[in-house]
């Protein structure tokens, strides 16, 4: 696919969400489920960097974005810095944290590399639950401030939708621009073949560390806005569940495209909120959409759909 | 001149003697065989050059370099690419983009400026596609430029393979069986693909099994059975060779 043709669609959906923000603002899946996509586009694009284009599992991701989420509103509040330095200082932290463990973890692979991904989420969770005089434990914590951009308050639905937006635009673009370069295709031949990688100069280590400490901080920034726009954090919402959710939506809509993820993301905040009607079938029936799509379209669903087009 | 001076080599595997001290001389600007029968060592020997293998005990000059104990990445560097027996192909790719990895030790650009864009990437990413065009182009598969690896025939893969080693424009090519699993055709142009890499100034080292192929398009052979170097010599010499028969055909 041509850079122009990748580019064509970024625009298209910058256009669609500026249009969906500007004339439906009152809408309630614009202005109240459109920003949880905008988290989980972000979310799902950063994992899929890891995931799809760099073949490195990781089942403990909901962690990052908890980590960036309880960091961001605990340093402004006990230091009384401004809340953007706060979200800054989240990424900077779990950066180095990802940078840590990456050392030991990305040795493993495949299922090794799933169990210690795990464990590093469950032992975030359990984290964030023990240390109740720092994060309000299972509880949650609340009256987090309010977020200015400027002096300008960002304290309505309508107006996250736009900051969210811009951001997750922002790590499309970022992701975009990434996987279509030298160093893009480094990791991409990591996950195609590490002994090839390796043989055509790429230090294969180095680049999934690389590509792992993006992602979480990524996550990180993510989940800063997330506990801003929130104003409320419970450690339930960084569970292994959600990580398992992020893992579905990037698989759903296709491994190894950022178009793909982002449709997962949608796809998979907006089901269930159509699904509701069906009251107590409600999980049943979002199984079986699942396991339907997943044996009919097992490169997920973008991917498959694409790639129909394409051969037409 | 010599190109690769490696002196006392030894890989053993769980007592098993892989290489067992091997000492020889690789010329340069040559296409180089080594050759022997199955289980010989000569695939270890690749691995030991390149990289994947560590040796337990020797040295392998590349001029005053000493590549042991290096990773493999850093061995790239030096100007040793190669092929592999069973193909790793890039399956999540195009034949560009495969190609196009190749090129990574002529560039520079980082994580961080390949997600903003910047113009040096850009002027780069031109380069590097220029590069890949022409190796794509040497080996042939110029019209496979945007087909997905996936799709291309295994003949074709071989020749990929080729194509993005080439493209790193390495001083020394290592091929493991270029000529496995081809056809007649196939290998006749296989021979003639040679040729163009040793006249393009890359010295070639290659293991192969196809006698005609080897003897045919090799400047020197060296012979391996049970990890040692039997014989070395012109592939006039070695088809002579008593010793070397015997190794082939047993006693």
């Amino acid at each position: 696919m041509s850079s122009i043709k990748k580019l064509s669609g970024f625009y298209i959906l910058s256009l669609l969400g500026i249009l969906l923000g500007v004339f439906f603002a009152d809408n309630y899946f614009v202005s109240v489920v459109g920003v949880i996509v905008g988290f989980h586009i972000i979310l799902a694009v950063s994992l899929n960097l890891l995931m799809g284009y760099s073949g490195q599992i990781s089942l403990g991701h909901a962690a990052f974005f908890g980590l960036g989420a309880y960091i961001s509103a605990i340093v402004p509040d006990k230091f009384n810095i401004n809340p953007w330095i706060g979200i800054l200082t989240a990424m900077i932290i779990v950066g180095l944290l990802a940078y840590i463990i990456s050392k030991p973890i990305l040795k493993l692979k495949g299922h090794y590399l799933a169990m210690a991904t795990l464990g590093f989420g469950v032992i975030v969770y359990i984290f964030l639950v023990q240390t109740v005089s720092l994060t309000g434990g299972p509880d949650g914590m609340g009256d987090i401030a309010t977020l200015y951009i400027g002096s300008y308050a960002i304290d309505s639905d309508v107006k996250w939708y736009f900051v969210v937006l811009f951001f997750a635009l922002l790590v499309v673009w970022l992701s975009l621009n990434l996987i279509n370069s030298r160093a893009g295709r480094a990791m991409r031949a990591v996950a195609g073949s590490e002994y090839a990688a390796e043989m055509m100069g790429v230090d294969t280590s180095q680049t999934k560390t690389k590509v792992f400490v993006i992602s979480a901080v990524f996550c990180a920034g993510a989940g800063g806005l997330f506990a801003f726009q929130q104003g409320f954090l419970s450690p339930d919402s960084f569970s292994f569940f959600f990580s398992i959710e992020l893992v579905t939506m990037v698989v759903l809509g296709g491994m190894a495209s950022t178009y793909g993820a982002i449709f997962g993301a949608i796809i998979l905040t907006l089901l269930p909120e159509f699904l509701v009607v069906f009251e107590d079938y409600e999980m049943l029936i979002f199984g079986g959409i699942l396991i339907f799509m997943m044996i009919f379209m097992p490169k997920g669903l973008f991917v498959t759909l694409a790639d129909k087009i394409n051969s037409k | 001149m010599n190109l690769i001076t490696i002196n006392n080599l030894e890989k053993s595997f769980g007592g098993v003697a892989a290489i067992a001290d091997i000492s020889l001389d690789i010329p340069s600007n040559r296409i180089v065989a080594i050759i022997g029968p199955n289980g010989a060592g000569k695939t270890t020997f690749l691995n030991l050059l390149c990289g994947f293998y560590q040796a337990d005990k020797g040295q392998i000059k590349l001029g005053d370099l000493n590549l042991i104990g290096l990773p493999t990445h850093k061995i790239a560097r030096s100007g040793i690419c190669r092929t592999f027996q069973n193909l790793q192909i890039f399956n999540n790719m195009s034949c560009m983009e495969n190609t196009m990895v190749g090129t990574h030790l002529n560039f520079s650009t980082n994580f961080i400026q390949a997600m903003f864009r910047t113009k040096k990437v850009r002027i780069q990413e031109k380069q590097a596609k220029k590069q890949a065009e022409e190796a794509l182009d040497f080996c042939g598969l110029s019209s496979f430029k945007n087909s997905m690896a996936n799709q291309l025939s295994y003949g074709d893969l071989k020749k990929l393979e080729i194509a993005r080693a080439i493209a790193a424009s390495p001083k020394i090519l290592l091929m493991d069986e270029p000529a496995a699993g081809l056809n007649d055709t196939e290998t006749k142009q296989m021979g003639a693909l040679l040729q163009k890499i040793k006249n393009n100034g890359i010295s070639v080292i290659l293991v192969e099994h196809n006698m005609e192929l080897v003897m045919q398009q090799s400047d020197y052979i060296f012979v391996l059975d049970f990890g040692s170097l039997l014989s070395q010599g012109t592939p006039a010499d070695i088809q002579k060779n008593p010793d070397v028969i015997k190794a082939y055909l047993g006693s």
